[in-house]
């Protein structure tokens, strides 16, 4: 599998957490917390559930779509925008993760599964553009 | 042959000097970004908001939201309703508040007030050790059949979740303000039963395996159901329990 299918296939995946999380929060109710204990209930509504006013959620399901959309195209350019945004939201999936961990000391695992998502996306967007740039 | 080596490491080392600009570019252009996110972030989310013991709020609001009703037992309403609204939920929960602000007073009016139904609350702390001493000082109002009242005002002064807001000022200061006996109010809240009572609906909760707070359940002669925690489940809840449905 190619790098560039390996990033369609990992931002398909964050497009479908993030749509749960979204969907659950647009409907008022409380994600399945299988792990964690209950913490996804204090992370889903804390003070930094938000970004000016944005839902986080619905934040995520911009980055997943607009991440899943630049996969999809082989121009050179989408693949610098797909490896710009992997890291951007790579990074910030690290600072809310952080934010679990030393601020509302409670852990959310679909938040945390979405970090890993976005550092494997990271990875992979990273290796098919450096691979593309030697080729050029 | 010399000069072609030469030339091909000196492009193979501008290649690379290219390749490693061009990433340190784009890992900072996502840097400046992700900075940019979290400034947004820190500065919309506000300080953390914990309520003044001395400023309670919506204490009027409360006297007349439950006017008229008796409590007994944690359940307001008539005794000889047929149908039973449970509700579970956690004083700390931002969710029960909303639940309380939006949907309680519309149940209230519609079937309470009109005999259909009555209502009881059974405090489930969900939320950590804070939210198991608001339950506590609940288990202690409810002693004084004023549950709900101190529910209500407490919702309508909740701080941030995430805080330790729930201190002994703030369960004294809300028992002052339904007209609770203080004296009495301590002596409970710190009561081997008050825990006892809690773990009593911990279990239950568990056992009916409810997904979190606040859950309602309501029973009737026609059986019990888990509801949505809306206005329009409940109103076709307590209908369905009633069997006046259809």
């Amino acid at each position: 599998m190619s790098a560039r299918r390996l990033a369609a296939v990992l931002a398909l995946l964050e497009l479908i957490v993030a749509a749960y999380l979204e969907i659950e929060r647009a409907r008022g109710r409380s994600v399945a917390c299988p792990i964690g204990g209950g913490g996804c209930e204090a992370v889903q509504h804390s003070r930094y559930s938000k970004l000016a006013g944005v839902p986080l959620p619905l934040l995520g399901l911009a980055g997943a779509a607009a991440m899943f959309a630049t996969t999809l195209l082989a121009d050179p350019r989408a693949r610098t925008v797909a490896f710009v945004l992997a890291v951007t939201g790579a990074l910030f999936s690290l600072y809310l993760a952080g934010l679990q961990a030393f601020e509302i000391h409670a852990y959310c695992a679909w938040c945390l599964s979405s970090a890993v998502i976005w550092l494997a996306l990271a990875a992979t967007t990273g290796t098919a553009w450096l691979r593309a740039a030697d080729e050029e | 042959m010399g000069k072609a080596r030469r030339t091909r490491q000196t492009r193979e080392q501008e290649r690379r000097k290219a390749r490693t600009r061009r990433t340190l570019i784009a890992t900072g252009a996502a840097v400046v970004v992700v900075i940019a996110l979290i400034a947004v972030q820190q500065l919309t989310s506000g300080g953390s908001s914990r309520p003044d013991p001395a400023k309670l709020s919506g204490v009027a609001d409360v006297q007349a939201e439950f006017d008229g009703l008796t409590e007994k037992a944690g359940t307001v309403g008539p005794a000889s309703a047929k149908v039973t609204i449970v509700e579970y939920g956690d004083l700390r929960c931002p969710i029960c508040k909303q639940f309380d602000n939006d949907v309680i007073p519309r149940v209230i009016s519609d079937f309470v007030r009109t005999g259909k139904a009555k209502l009881e609350y059974k405090t489930w702390p969900i939320l950590g050790p804070n939210s198991v001493t608001a339950a506590q000082a609940a288990y202690a109002a409810r002693r004084q059949n004023a549950l709900w009242r101190y529910a209500a005002l407490t919702y309508l002064n909740q701080g941030d979740e995430n805080d330790t807001w729930f201190t002994t000022a703030i369960a004294r200061s809300l028992a002052a303000g339904v007209g609770l006996n203080i004296a009495q109010f301590d002596k409970d809240r710190t009561s081997s039963a008050a825990t006892a009572a809690i773990s009593q609906v911990t279990a239950e909760a568990t056992k009916l395996a409810l997904p979190g707070t606040p859950s309602i359940r309501i029973a009737g002669p026609s059986g019990t159901t888990n509801v949505d925690a809306t206005y329009d489940a409940i109103k076709a809840g307590v209908e369905k329990a009633g069997g006046t449905a259809g």
